[in-house]
C-alpha cells in the first residue's frame, strides 16, 4: 500500500458539446481565453453541451493495472485522453508522474508506401524514443512482430493483421511507466494474442501502470486487479476487478432488451403463458410450465423449446414431441431441467407448437420469457456452461494433486 | 519520475515554466521531427518517376514561362546586368521557398491528424519537419539556379554568402504566417483552399519576376509589401554587391521574430483545444 502514486485525478470535469456549430464556436472562444491568461475551472455547461466527464477523482499507485469500462460514451477515452494530455480538463486536476505511453490506434504515423523497417523508426519516434533506445529495441521489436521477410516490404501489401502486429510490437517495447490501452488488446492471431498478453504480464510484473478501456470484462478480469466502471462521465463503481465487472455485467443484462415477439399463426390458439423462475442459481434446477389454451383440439402436439444468451446464441434446445395424443381446451407441458450449469447472465426461453409436423406451426413465441442465473461473485462467467470436472496431476508417477469430490469444492 | 500537472488553467499564468517548456519541446521534438522528415521526403519521392526533379519541375516551367513572355517582348523589366532568365529563375527560386515555407505548417497539421488526436507528442515537430522539408526542396532548386549561373556565365558576388539571411527571414515569415492559420485551417479547410488562391496575386505584387515599377499604383502597393525588400535584398546581395534594403529586412526580420513567439504561443495553446474537435 506504500506505493506511489503514479496518476492523481482530482475533481475532474469535462464538458462537450454536441453541435458542431457550437463546438467551434466555443473554440474560439476557449482559445481566447486561452490567450487572455483567462480561462478557470468551468463548473457551468453553455448550450447543446454535456458533461463528459462530471467530478471524477480517482488515484492509480505503481505497479496497479486499471480496466475502464462503461458503455459508449461514458467518458472513458475522454479519461484516458486527458491523462494522456492530449486534451485539457474543463475542470480540477491531474498530476501524472512517469513516462506515459498511449497504445490507442496501432500503427498512428505509418506511411504505407514505406517498409516495416523503416515504419518501425517513425513509429518509436512518435511515442518519443530517441534514435539510440530505437536502436537498441529494434531487433527486439522485428523479431516479436514475427514478420519475417515481409519487414522491408512496403507496409501497404501488409494484411490487417501484420499491420496490427507491427503496431503493437513497436508500442509495447517502448516500455513506459504508464501505459494506456483503447480496446487494442486482441491483435493477429490467438498465437499473437497469447505473447502480447504475455508481455502485458510481464510489464505489470514489473511495477508497471496499466490503464485498460474496454468493453470486455474478461480482457479486465484477466489483465487488471481494478476495475472502474462510467456511467454518464461519473464513476458507478471502483473497487476490485471481478466485483465491478460483476455488477456491469448485471446491469448491462438487465438492461439489455432482446426484443420478444409472439406470433399466433392458429386463430384457434387463444393463449400461451409460460411460468417460470425469474432468478435461480447456476447448477439448480429450472422448471418451466408452458400453458396453452386452445379452442380446437390439437392432434400429436410438438413442442420445441430453446434457451439463448443476451447475444442470442442459442445454447440449448428440445424438441418434445407427444405423439398418438391429444390436447384440446387447457394443456400444460411441465418441462424440469436438472442441474442447469450456465454461467451467469440473462437468458430468453423461446417456444413453438406445432401440429403433427414440427413445420406446421400454431403459434411461435420469440425470446419472450427471460430468466436471470446467478453465480458467486468470484465467478467469471466466461464460456457458457460452468462445469467442474474431475481433475488431478500426476508427476514422476505420483498424483500431486486431485479435485475433490462432487461438482463444487 | 518526470512529473506533468493538467489543469484547466492557462499556461500564460506561468510565464517561466510555459517558456522553459516550449524550449524543452523543441529539443525533444528534434528525433521526431527528423524521423518525420526522412519518412515524408523518403515517401514523397519513391512512388514518382521524376523523383526529386518535382522538387524543381514547378520552378522551372513558371520560370520558362515568364521567360517567354519576356522574349516575346509582352513583359518587359529592367533585370540590371543579369540576363533576364537567371532574374526569372533567381526570382522564382525565392518565391517557392517562401509559399512552400507558408503552406507547410498547415500541410503537416492536416496530414498527421490522426496522429495528433491519438498521441501526444512534441507539436513543435510538425512545425520543424515542415521547415526542413522546405529548405530541402530550396537546396535542389538552388541546384538548377547554379546551372543556369553557369549557363549564363553569371559571376556572384562575395556577399552572395550573405544571402542565407534574407532566406532565413522569408523562411521563418513564412512559416509563422502559416503556423498562425493552423487553429483556424485545422478546423476550415477554406483556409488551405484559400491560400493557393492568393498566393498568384501576391506574387504580381511582389518583385518576383519583374523589378518594382518607380510610379503607379503597384509602385505603392510594392512598396508596403514586406517582401519586397527581402527579394531586392536577396538579388543585390547575389548580383549587385551592395546590400540597399539590408536596414528595411533588419526590421521585418525583428517583427517576424516577435510574431514567431506570439505564433508559437498560440500553436500551443490552440492545439488541446483543435485536437478535442479533430474526430468529433
Amino acid at each position: 500500500m506504500g506505493q506511489p502514486i503514479l496518476i492523481n485525478i482530482e475533481n475532474i470535469s469535462k464538458r462537450f458539446s454536441r453541435s458542431l456549430k457550437h463546438s467551434l464556436w466555443y473554440g474560439i472562444q476557449d482559445l481566447g481565453q486561452e490567450m487572455l491568461g483567462m480561462s478557470k475551472d468551468t463548473n457551468t455547461l453553455r448550450p447543446s453541451e454535456f458533461w463528459a466527464l462530471k467530478d471524477v477523482s480517482l488515484q492509480v499507485k505503481q505497479g496497479e493495472s486499471i480496466g475502464l469500462m462503461g458503455h459508449n460514451g461514458a467518458g472513458k477515452t475522454t479519461l484516458l485522453k486527458l491523462i494522456n494530455g492530449l486534451i485539457k480538463p474543463s475542470a480540477g486536476k491531474i498530476t501524472v508522474t512517469g513516462s506515459v505511453r498511449a497504445l490507442i490506434a496501432l500503427g498512428t504515423g505509418f506511411n504505407p508506401i514505406l517498409t516495416g523497417r523503416e515504419n518501425i523508426l517513425i513509429s518509436g519516434a512518435i511515442f518519443g524514443l530517441s534514435n539510440r533506445e530505437m536502436r537498441n529495441l529494434y531487433d527486439e521489436i522485428v523479431e516479436f512482430s514475427e514478420l519475417g521477410e515481409f519487414i522491408d516490404t512496403p507496409v501497404q501489401s501488409y494484411s490487417s493483421g501484420m499491420l496490427a502486429r507491427l503496431g503493437f510490437s513497436v508500442a509495447i517495447h517502448t516500455w513506459p511507466d504508464i501505459f494506456l490501452i483503447d480496446e487494442v488488446l486482441a491483435v493477429g492471431d490467438l498465437n499473437f494474442a497469447i505473447k502480447c498478453y504475455r508481455k502485458i504480464s510481464e510489464f505489470r510484473s514489473q511495477g508497471g501502470v496499466i490503464v485498460l478501456v474496454t468493453h470486455n470484462p474478461y480482457a479486465i478480469r484477466t489483465n487488471c486487479d481494478r476495475a472502474i466502471w462510467l456511467e454518464h462521465g461519473k464513476i458507478q463503481k471502483d473497487g476490485d476487478a471481478n466485483e465491478v465487472c460483476g455488477a456491469y455485467e448485471q446491469f448491462v443484462a438487465q438492461e439489455n432488451k432482446v426484443p420478444g415477439e409472439k406470433h399466433f399463426v392458429d386463430d384457434n390458439i387463444e393463449n400461451i403463458e409460460v411460468v417460470h423462475p425469474e432468478i435461480i442459481n447456476s447448477g439448480d434446477a429450472l422448471d418451466i410450465e408452458i400453458k396453452i389454451r386452445t379452442r380446437r383440439p390439437i392432434e400429436n402436439p410438438i413442442l420445441t423449446l430453446s434457451i439463448s444468451n443476451v447475444s442470442t446464441h442459442v445454447l440449448i434446445s428440445n424438441i418434445f414431441s407427444a405423439e398418438k395424443t391429444k390436447i384440446n381446451n387447457d394443456a400444460v407441458f411441465r418441462i424440469r431441467y436438472e442441474n442447469l450449469n450456465l454461467v451467469r447472465g440473462i437468458y430468453y426461453i423461446s417456444l413453438t407448437v406445432s401440429d403433427t409436423y414440427i413445420n406446421n406451426q400454431l403459434a411461435a413465441l420469440l425470446n419472450t420469457y427471460k430468466f436471470e442465473v446467478r453465480t458467486p461473485a468470484e465467478d467469471y462467467g466466461v464460456g457458457m456452461f460452468k462445469l467442474a470436472p474431475q481433475w488431478e496431476l500426476e508427476t514422476n508417477g505420483i498424483i500431486v494433486k486431485k479435485s475433490s469430490v462432487g461438482i463444487y469444492e | 519520475m518526470k512529473t506533468v500537472i493538467y489543469t484547466s488553467e492557462s499556461p500564460l499564468k506561468h510565464p517561466r515554466q510555459l517558456f522553459s517548456a516550449m524550449f524543452q519541446d523543441i529539443r525533444s521534438s528534434w528525433p521526431l521531427a527528423w524521423q518525420l522528415i526522412v519518412r515524408d521526403i523518403s515517401a514523397q519521392y519513391r512512388q514518382t518517376a521524376l523523383g526529386y526533379l518535382w522538387a524543381v519541375l514547378p520552378t522551372i516551367i513558371t520560370s520558362a514561362l515568364w521567360i517567354f513572355l519576356n522574349y516575346s517582348q509582352i513583359i518587359v523589366t529592367d533585370s540590371g546586368d543579369i540576363p533576364y532568365p537567371v532574374y526569372a529563375l533567381t526570382g522564382m527560386t525565392f518565391w517557392q521557398l517562401f509559399v512552400e515555407s507558408l503552406n507547410a505548417p498547415l500541410t503537416e497539421v492536416n496530414t498527421n491528424r490522426n496522429m495528433l488526436s491519438k498521441i501526444n507528442f512534441p507539436k513543435e515537430a510538425l512545425i520543424l519537419s515542415g521547415i526542413v522539408q522546405v529548405l530541402f526542396s530550396f537546396l535542389i532548386k538552388l541546384v538548377i539556379l547554379a546551372i543556369m549561373l553557369v549557363a549564363f556565365q553569371v559571376p556572384l558576388y562575395w556577399t552572395a554568402l550573405l544571402v542565407a539571411f534574407p532566406v532565413s527571414v522569408l523562411l521563418l515569415l513564412g512559416t509563422i504566417i502559416g503556423v498562425l492559420l493552423v487553429p483556424v485551417g485545422i478546423l476550415y479547410r477554406d483556409i488551405q483552399q484559400g491560400l493557393g488562391v492568393i498566393i498568384s496575386p501576391l506574387m504580381f505584387i511582389t518583385p518576383v519576376v519583374y523589378t518594382a515599377p518607380t510610379e503607379g499604383i503597384l509602385a505603392q502597393i510594392m512598396l508596403y509589401n514586406p517582401l519586397t525588400p527581402l527579394f531586392e535584398l536577396i538579388r543585390d546581395l547575389l548580383y549587385v554587391g551592395i546590400p540597399k534594403t539590408l536596414s528595411e529586412t533588419v526590421v521585418i526580420f525583428l517583427v517576424t521574430l516577435f510574431f514567431t513567439l506570439i505564433g508559437w504561443i498560440i500553436y500551443r495553446l490552440a492545439l488541446p483545444i483543435l485536437i478535442e474537435r479533430l474526430d468529433a
